[in-house]
């Protein structure tokens, strides 16, 4: 930025106008969508005046004049940076904290837990609050991808640019994935109940490293894939037979393996498959070898098998997934009234507010889907799913953007983060629905959580960061 | 190249049939439904694999197919959400799942909105409110103003309980849909659909007058029987009440309660309490409900008979015997009272021996009349003959109630003793204590029977009418000459007959009556009943109060009835 041009026409010339339409649109429409809720939700009394509307949107407004900001200076520095993804990122983010100022109220008459010396409280007090903090520090997160000068700082230091830095470092980030793996064993704490430890506890927060965790693993897989790309998808030709490259596979293979292994010994079933699904997704890109996904699917479907006899817990699951009726007080009983609240919803929903989305159990975080499906009916649902899709294609745009076959890394950095929103949405909201057994993962930027936010917001930065030099 | 578009034509096919199938499959098989789902999957994805021009191998076309694979993945979440939300969402929505241990699951929502809905309220003809509801944390209550200044019990027939665990009963019940709005203010219904707002029922205005009811419940005092008070010229159901009763705020949720397994737990302690062995059918509304011999009290209907058929009945030409024979080999019908003739005088006539209540007087009257008439004029009071009637009462239906019987068994009326018996109110007569006041209420306005009603008006929240009833006739059932004739000879029995006594409660007021001792099981106490029409010169009473096992009807009954006309007079 040393020759920055003060001439006001080129000024205008680096206006991201789009951008800057559609999220004042968002903008517009969280406002209204929020003003209903808590009105309807009775937390504070509607005034039909400009002070009064502003009293009740204002704290929770600031995230996504945040994103604003944003964009505002995405124009000063990075005029040619994709201009749709932060629009539908602020879209479902500001979903995410509507419908938590939504729940949190029946969240607190439903729920009441108790604490060790007998005091009885509001299991999800502040729900609203925090995601309306953990969103606000997420587009801090997302700026400071984008405005810190990292190039600069790490040409300085390393003589490598932050893409060539991620590149270049892969064992490093293959040694912290596994250490993370590592910590979570010994350090994973079960904070709610679920069954599964792995969440970190930094006192003030509980940190979720499966998150981070599939980042980091999306890294290590696109700079492996890119310098390996030509071997693993050729193989070697023995005569007519052509073998799989197995030593140059070996690494990516045994770095899943174990990830596999410790998430299925956590029983943190959705990480697993999630991670799974962008391996194999990374896999093809890479090579383009149709088979290779099929032998993945079957070497899925056996684990899958095997995993079923073993271990119980995927036994439930999928007994709950195949007749959740059975089981309806029981283990059923989550899926059971998600199916009753869809279906309560039909095509324009009962209302934001007018509904009763609570009385199913992580309504907030794993089943945010089923709320918006009883409040805004199949419209709201189909919407949704519209920004996710819109989001992805999006994400598949910028990595094929990228010019020239010397960018190998970034393009596969792309597809990989891309396939992991897209996987996510898909395993929870296919979960949600009862189209695949459940396993519980965060819904991209609407469910409640901070690492899960974060780290979301980290992989839109990192996107957004691709797309701006994609074409100089 | 035709291949690939046959091929994708095919699949297309192949996939919208699965889909297709699958959508209609019933909540219980949503097994077939997911297979089906996800067999069309790969159909969908080979048809748009079809489509997509080929790419030369490399990133792109990866990124193509990847993307081709998350649209389908996509697809098959919208397609799901389209069964869920849609094409089977009524029917998930109200589906009920039973586990294996026997418990049930259903869908909470239909029961959450009913507690949502302010109940329309219920007010007596005055506009005293009796029933009304509240918001109360988030949901509606039903409270009971009228447990306020009266005893609940009084009134718990009439209004009906409102539960969310046993359902509801009375009123409650029967205009349930108007209560809650669903009938009569579509509009708000509507308009609150889209603009929020806690919905609410719309009011009934009731016939009652609830300070008489109270009074009539208190006369009763605790002992179980039944009061009707009906305005003769419209029908109008003035008191209705039956005893014992119940309290329907025992019976109430409170949402408000702090805990609502406690309250929960209140509600059904209560009703184990009144639906127990020997807490004497509380539940039942005797007035409507229970079916009695109605003893002397038919005498009337006998009378009305002779009278309307003078050739075969011979009204002036009746004798008060000690006993009489209507059959050879049969017991003979005999007079309560010893030398009853010494007080009807020899020959009598009708109104004597109707003041003084003489069986073997009507026991003639029914033989001279025969069962064909005697049945005729039964029926034009909707006392009918066992054989295709209704188990209910047609003529009213806003209350549960029982059809009123001539006889049981087919054919009991070919037996002259039993035709004698049924002219003097036992044999086989089985009555509510609504008809005989229908009965009496019919000889009050000139023959002409109206129809009981106990709602005059539904109202909107906002007080607009959305019905009004207005008084209806169900029959002439009577000339104006009978009924005069009947009218006085109900005179009689209040100046000099047995039963008397009930002038003495309304001083001045020239009343009529009839009263009854029915006997129902050999050797028990009988039930005391009494009818009462006042005043005299032009009734705006008709009166039917019937005590179970409660003596006689000349000094109980006519007691009570006297103390529920002094009540009527005094309330007015």
């Amino acid at each position: 930025m040393a020759q920055r041009s003060f001439n006001p026409l080129a000024l205008l010339r680096r206006f991201r106008g789009v951008e800057f339409q559609l999220l004042l649109t968002v903008l517009l429409f969280f406002a209204a969508g929020y003003l209903l809720v808590v009105v309807a939700t009775r937390q504070r009394e509607f005034v039909a005046s400009v002070p009064g509307v502003l009293t009740i949107l204002w704290p929770s407004t600031l995230p996504l004049l945040l994103f604003i900001g944003v964009s505002l200076g995405l124009s000063l520095s990075s005029p040619r940076a994709d201009q749709v993804l932060l629009p539908l990122v602020a879209l479902l983010a500001g979903l995410s904290l509507m419908l938590t100022a939504r729940l949190e109220p029946s969240l607190n008459t439903l729920y009441r837990c108790t604490a060790a010396d007998g005091t009885v409280f509001p299991c999800y007090e502040g729900v609203a609050a925090k995601q309306s903090l953990w969103v606000t520090l997420g587009v801090l997160g997302l700026g400071a991808m984008l405005f810190v000068p990292w190039d600069r700082l790490l040409i300085r230091t390393l003589r490598l640019s932050l893409i060539d830095f991620l590149d270049h470092y892969r064992y490093v980030w293959l040694a912290l994935g596994l250490l993370l793996i590592f910590a979570t064993f010994l350090f994973g704490v079960d904070p709610n109940n679920s069954g599964v430890r792995v969440w970190f506890n930094f006192g003030l927060f509980l940190f979720q490293p499966s998150e981070l965790l599939k980042i980091i693993l999306v890294i290590f897989m696109a700079s492996y894939l890119n310098e390996y790309r030509e071997v693993v998808s050729a193989g070697y030709r023995i005569g007519p037979l052509t073998l799989p490259p197995l030593p140059y596979l070996a690494p990516i293979v045994g770095m899943w393996g174990l990830a596999m292994a410790t998430i299925v010994f956590q029983r943190d079933l959705g990480a697993a498959l999630l991670l799974f699904g962008v391996f194999l997704a990374m896999l093809y890109a890479a090579t383009g070898q149709g088979w290779y996904v099929l032998a993945g699917m079957l070497a899925f479907g056996l684990g899958a098998y095997v995993l079923y006899q073993i271990v119980p817990v995927v036994a439930i699951r999928v007994q709950i997934w195949l007749d959740p009726w059975a089981t309806a007080q029981g283990s059923g009983y989550q899926i059971v009234q998600a199916i009753y609240a869809l279906a309560s919803g039909r095509i324009f929903g009962t209302g934001l507010g007018l509904g009763v989305p609570a009385i199913v159990p992580a309504i907030h975080t794993d089943f945010i889907f089923t709320a918006i499906g009883e409040e805004m009916g199949l419209a709201g649902t189909l919407a949704v799913l519209i920004a996710y899709i819109l989001l992805i294609f999006r994400g598949f745009h910028i990595a094929l953007r990228i010019p020239g076959r010397f960018r190998g890394f970034e393009q596969l950095l792309a597809i990989g983060l891309t396939t992991i929103i897209a996987v996510q949405t898909l395993i929870i909201i296919g979960g949600n629905l009862r189209l695949i057994p459940l396993t519980g993962i965060t819904l991209p930027f609407v469910s409640y959580g901070g690492s899960s936010v974060l780290v979301n917001f980290i992989i839109v930065g990192l996107l957004m960061r691709i797309s701006a030099f994609s074409q100089r | 190249m035709t291949a690939r578009a046959a091929l994708r034509t095919l699949s297309v096919i192949g996939a919208v049939g699965l889909i297709g199938y699958g959508l209609i499959q019933p909540v219980e098989s949503e097994v077939r439904w997911l297979i089906c789902l996800w067999a069309a999957g790969p159909l969908l994805w080979l048809a748009a694999r079809i489509t997509v021009p080929p790419l030369r191998r490399g990133l792109t076309s990866s990124v193509y197919h990847l993307g081709l694979v998350v649209l389908v993945g996509f697809a098959l979440l919208s397609l799901q959400l389209l069964r869920q939300q849609v094409v089977q969402a009524e029917a998930i929505s109200s589906f009920v799942a039973t586990s294996p241990d026997g418990r049930t699951t259903s869908n909470v929502r239909p029961v959450l909105a009913s507690q949502r809905i302010l109940r329309g309220s219920m007010s007596d003809r005055r506009g005293e409110a009796l029933v009304a509801s509240e918001p109360a944390a988030g949901f509606a209550r039903r409270t009971y103003p009228l447990a306020e200044r009266y005893d609940p019990r009084a009134f718990s027939h009439v209004v009906g309980f409102f539960s969310t665990r046993y359902g509801q009963s009375g009123l409650e019940a029967t205009y349930a849909e108007y209560l809650t709005g669903e009938r009569g203010n579509e509009w708000a219904r509507l308009r609150e659909r889209f603009l929020g707002g806690a919905p609410q029922g719309n009011n009934l205005t009731l016939t009652l007058n609830a300070e008489l009811q109270a009074r009539s419940a208190a006369a009763l005092g605790g002992r179980a029987g039944s009061v009707v008070v009906l305005d003769p010229r419209t029908g109008a159901i003035l008191a209705l009440v039956s005893s014992p009763g119940f309290d329907p705020r025992g019976l109430s949720f409170d949402p408000a309660a702090p805990d609502w397994q406690a309250e929960n737990q209140r509600i059904s302690a209560y009703w184990a309490q009144l639906t127990a062995d020997g807490a004497g059918q509380p539940l039942l509304n005797r007035a409507t409900q229970g079916v009695y011999p109605p003893g002397s009290t038919f005498k009337t209907v006998t009378a009305i008979g002779a009278l309307e058929h003078p050739q075969a009945g011979r009204p002036a030409e009746i004798t008060c015997p000690e006993s009489y024979l209507p059959q050879e080999g049969a017991p003979p019908v005999t007079n309560a009272v010893a030398d009853l003739a010494s007080l009807t005088g020899i020959p009598s006539d009708l109104e004597r021996v109707y003041a003084f209540s003489c069986n073997t007087a009507f026991a003639q009257y029914a033989v001279r009349l025969g069962p064909d008439l005697m049945s005729d004029v039964a029926r034009r009071f909707d006392i009918l003959p066992p054989q295709r009637t209704a188990s209910s009462y047609p003529a009213f239906t806003e209350l549960p109630t029982s059809q009123s019987l001539l006889y049981v068994d087919p054919g009991f009326l070919n037996y002259p003793r039993a035709l004698a018996d049924t002219g003097y109110g036992q044999g086989q007569l089985l009555v509510t204590p609504l008809q005989m006041a229908l009965v009496a209420a019919a000889v009050a306005n000139d023959g002409v029977m109206m129809q009981p009603y106990l709602v005059q008006r539904i109202s909107r929240p906002d007080g607009g009418t959305i019905r009004e009833f207005r008084p209806r006739e169900l029959r002439r059932t009577m000339s104006p000459q009978t009924a005069r004739t009947m009218l006085a000879a109900m005179g009689a029995v209040a100046r000099y007959g047995f039963g008397s006594s009930v002038s003495g409660f309304v001083p001045g007021i020239p009343v009529g009556g009839k009263s009854g001792t029915a006997e129902h099981v050999p050797g028990a106490i009988p039930h005391a009943w009494f009818l009462a029409v006042a005043p005299l010169d032009g009734p705006r009473y008709a009166v039917a109060v019937m005590v179970e096992s409660g003596g006689e009807g000349s000094s109980v009954g006519a007691q009570l009835a006297g103390q529920v006309l002094a009540a009527a007079f005094a309330t007015e």
